[in-house]
C-alpha cells in the first residue's frame, strides 16, 4: 500500500514542501527553468516541482524477541519510578515530557519502555537535534539491545538507510518518515534548532503513527511545553537529582552597559578581572561563552593580553577543524580556558569548571540555553562547586528567568528530597 | 534580521569603518562578517598573470608556462577568490546540492568586474554544461553566477562527453581530449571577435584552454577568461 503526491505545492507567492512542510517565498525557491525547489530540506537531497513523493504504510515486519534488553545495570529508586511511568505511557500511546536535570541518567530510564516496545514488535525512533548525541547513543543502545536491528542516520555519515526496528537520527532526518513510528523519543526537545522550529515540529508529528507514544526529554522545558502541561494536555515527569546529588550553581548576574565597547577597545572591567584572576590563581578551568563566532577573535585577544601567559587557552567553535584537539587539550589541562560559542554548551564536561557568559542578554541565548550553560559548572562529584557568571549590558527577562529556574530547581530538589514528582512545577 | 547563507549565523547590522572602506556592501546581505573574512580576495595579493592564482611575487606560474608553450597566448584569467575551505563549501551548496539562490552571493561582483574590465567589443561566452549535468542541476552554474550579462553561446559539450570533470584526476583531466564543439549556427560570430570566457572555478586551466583552442581555430582574435575561484 502506498500513496503518492507532488513534492511541492506552488501557490501565488510561495511554495509549500510536502516533505518538510516549510513555506518558502518563490524568489528564494526559483530555478531558471521555471521550476521551484525547497531550500529548507535541501540537505536531504533537493526536491523540485518535478518530484513525486511516495509513502509506504509501515508493516512492522520485525522478529519476535522474548527478552530484548541485554543491559544488566540497575536503576536508582527515582529512576525506576520514572522508568515505570514511561513504560505505561508507551503502552497507552500517550505523550510525555520527562524533565530530567543534566546528569540524571536519562538514557537508562528509557531502557524498560524500549524493551517493552520491541517485544510488541513496535517500531521506535530516538531523535536528537545534535549529531554528537546520536553518535554517542548508538553504541550504548547497541550494547543494551544486542538483538534489535538499528540504524544511525544523520547528514555527516554514510551508513546506508535500512529498514530497522530502531532508528537513531538527527531531528532533520525525521522528515524522511511518514507515519512510521509507534514510539518516538525526542532528546533535548528545548534545544536549537528544534525549539520553535515549525518545520521540525511538523516532522515529529508526521513521522509518528496516529496511534503512538511521544516521549520528550528536556533539562529545561520551554514555555509552550509548560503551557501544554498546565492545560493537562501533556503529562510530565520530574527528575531533579543530579547524579552526584549537588545543586546547580546559582548564576551571578553582572550588568555592565558598555562591556562590548570596552572589550573591543581592549579593556576588561574590574569585576571581571577579579573573577578571572581568582580562576587563574586557583588553577581552575573556565569556559567563556560568546553569542557568535564574530566575537571570538576580539575576546581571545583581550583575554590573552590580560592573562599574560599565566595560563593557556584558545577559541573553539562548532565548525573548527581543530575542535577535538583543543577540547582534548582542555581535558588534559594543557589549556585552562576556552573561548567558545553556544554550540559547545551541551555535552561538554570538565571537572571543577567555571563559566562566564559574555552578553547573556543577547537574543541568541534563551533561558533554556543559559540554564544548560550553568549546568556545565562543577560537573564532577569531586569538584561540584564553581562559578557561573552572566555578563549583560542590561537586565533582561531571559537572564533573570534562567536564574529563577535554577533557584526553583534547587528548591524543589531540596524540598522533595530527591523524590520523583509527577505533578506540575509552578 | 538576516542570516548568513554559509553558516546560518545572524548577520550583524552595524557598520564599522573597516566595513564601509572595504566596499563589501554587495555581499553584505548574504554573508556574515566572519565568513567574508574567510574569503581570500585575490586582488589584494601578487598573482600569476596567466591564471590569477596567488603567488609570493608577481610571476608566471609553472602551469601557465606550460600552457604558454602549448597555446602561445595566455588567458590572463581574473579570479576573484582563492579556492579555499569556504569556497569549497560554497560550491557544495550551490553546485552540488543545487541551491540556485546562492548564485546571488557573488553575482553582483562578477557582473561588475566584467563590465568594468571588458566593455563593448567583447563577447561573453559561458563554459557550457553537459546535457546530463543540466538535467540533474536544472541550471548552468556559470550562467547563474554571471546572470544579467548578455551571453553568446558559442560552445556546447560534445555529446559523448559523459565523464564528470570532478571524477577525473589532474593528469587525466590534462590529457583529456577536446570536450567542446562549436554551436554551428554561431560560427560567423567568432571570426575576428574578442572573447571573454566565463567559468566558475579555474582548476588546471584544461577546460578553459580547450575552449580557447576551438575558438582560436575558428578565427577568434583575442581570448581572455574570468572565474569566481582559482
Ligand atoms: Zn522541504
Ligand atoms: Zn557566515
Ligand atoms: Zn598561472
Amino acid at each position: 500500500m502506498f500513496t503518492k503526491k507532488a513534492a511541492l505545492e506552488v501557490q501565488k507567492d510561495i511554495i509549500i514542501c510536502n516533505r518538510c512542510g516549510q513555506k518558502t517565498p518563490k524568489e528564494r525557491a526559483f530555478l531558471p527553468n521555471q521550476q521551484y525547489y525547497c531550500p529548507a530540506c535541501i540537505m536531504l537531497g533537493r526536491l523540485t516541482t518535478q518530484h513525486i513523493l511516495y509513502t509506504i504504510e509501515e508493516p512492522n515486519l520485525f522478529l519476535d524477541i522474548s527478552d530484548p534488553l541485554t543491559w544488566k545495570g540497575e536503576l536508582s529508586k527515582n529512576q525506576l519510578r520514572c522508568s515505570n511511568k514511561i513504560v505505561q505511557i508507551q503502552r497507552d500511546n500517550k505523550d510525555f515530557l520527562l524533565w530530567a536535570v543534566t546528569g540524571a541518567g536519562k538514557t537508562e530510564i528509557l531502557f524498560a519502555s524500549l524493551a517493552d516496545a520491541f517485544k510488541k514488535r513496535k517500531r521506535v525512533c530516538i531523535a536528537s537535534p545534535r549529531v554528537d548525541v546520536c553518535n554517542e547513543l548508538h553504541p550504548r543502545l547497541k550494547a543494551a539491545f544486542e538483538c534489535v536491528t538499528m540504524v544511525l542516520l544523520h547528514g555527516y555519515q554514510a551508513e546506508k538507510y535500512e529498514y530497522t526496528q530502531l532508528v537513531i537520527c538527527t531531528t532533520h532526518q525525521l522528515l524522511r518518515f511518514k507515519g512510521a513510528f509507534d514510539m518516538l523519543i525526542i532528546d533535548e526537545v528545548d534545544a536549537f534548532p528544534f525549539k520553535n522550529d515549525v518545520m521540525l515540529m511538523n516532522a515529529v508529528n508526521s513521522a509518528r503513527k496516529s496511534v503512538s507514544s511521544l516521549i520528550m526529554l528536556t533539562a529545561t522545558p520551554t514555555h509552550s511545553l509548560m503551557k501544554q502541561v498546565r492545560r493537562k494536555k501533556l503529562e510530565v515527569g520530574y527528575l531533579p537529582s543530579r547524579y552526584h546529588g549537588h545543586e546547580l550553581p546559582v548564576p551571578k548576574i553582572i550588568i555592565r552597559a558598555n562591556w562590548m565597547k570596552e572589550l573591543q577597545s581592549g579593556k576588561i572591567c574590574n569585576k571581571l578581572k577579579k573573577i578571572i584572576n581568582s580562576w587563574t590563581d586557583n588553577k581552575e578551568p573556565f569556559l567563556i561563552f560568546v553569542s557568535q563566532i564574530d566575537f571570538l577573535r576580539d575576546v581571545i585577544v583581550v583575554i590573552k593580553k590580560f592573562i599574560n601567559g599565566r595560563c593557556e587557552g584558545e577559541t573553539v567553535f562548532s565548525a573548527d577543524k581543530e575542535r577535538i584537539e583543543k577540547v582534548q587539550k582542555m581535558r588534559d589541562g594543557t589549556f585552562q580556558y576556552l573561548v567558545t560559542t553556544t554550540i559547545l554548551e551541551r555535552g561538554v564536561t570538565f571537572a571543577g569548571l567555571n563559566i562566564l557568559v559574555l552578553g547573556a542578554d543577547d537574543e541568541l541565548f534563551n533561558s533554556a540555553s543559559l540554564v544548560q550553560i550553568a549546568g556545565r559548572v562543577g560537573r564532577s562529584a569531586q569538584e561540584p562547586d564553581g562559578d557561573a557568571i552572566f555578563l549583560c549590558s542590561r537586565k533582561k527577562k531571559t537572564v533573570v528567568n534562567a536564574k529563577k529556574q535554577i533557584i526553583l530547581l534547587n528548591l524543589k530538589g531540596r524540598k522533595i528530597k530527591n523524590e520523583l514528582l509527577f505533578d506540575v512545577p509552578e | 534580521m538576516s542570516y548568513c547563507l554559509m553558516c546560518q549565523n545572524r548577520i550583524n547590522e552595524y557598520f564599522d569603518l573597516e566595513w564601509v572602506l572595504s566596499l563589501q556592501q554587495l555581499k553584505k546581505k548574504f554573508l556574515c562578517k566572519n565568513c567574508q573574512n574567510n574569503l581570500v580576495e585575490l586582488i589584494n595579493y601578487p598573482r600569476c598573470p596567466g591564471c590569477g592564482r596567488k603567488m609570493n611575487k608577481e610571476d608566471t606560474c609553472i602551469d601557465c608556462r606550460k600552457w604558454g608553450s602549448e597555446y602561445s597566448d595566455l588567458l590572463g584569467n581574473i579570479a576573484l577568490y582563492e579556492y579555499n575551505e569556504l569556497m569549497k563549501k560554497y560550491f557544495e551548496k550551490f553546485k552540488f546540492m543545487g541551491d540556485y539562490y546562492y548564485s546571488n552571493i557573488f553575482n553582483g561582483e562578477l557582473k561588475e568586474i566584467v563590465q568594468k574590465k571588458y566593455g563593448k567589443g567583447w563577447l561573453f561566452v559561458p563554459v557550457p554544461l553537459s546535457k546530463q549535468s543540466f538535467q540533474i542541476r536544472m541550471f548552468n552554474q556559470v550562467e547563474a553566477l554571471f546572470s544579467g550579462l548578455t551571453f553568446t553561446e558559442l560552445l556546447a559539450v560534445r555529446n559523448d562527453e559523459k565523464i564528470k570533470q570532478s571524477k577525473l584526476n589532474r593528469r587525466e583531466r590534462l590529457r583529456r581530449r577536446q570536450p567542446f564543439v562549436l554551436n554551428s549556427n554561431k560560427r560567423v560570430e567568432i571570426e575576428a571577435a574578442n572573447i571573454l570566457l566565463l567559468d566558475d572555478i579555474y582548476t588546471t586551466g584544461g577546460t578553459l584552454y580547450h575552449a580557447a583552442r576551438i575558438m582560436k581555430d575558428a578565427g577568434a582574435k583575442k581570448i581572455k577568461s574570468i572565474t569566481l575561484a582559482r
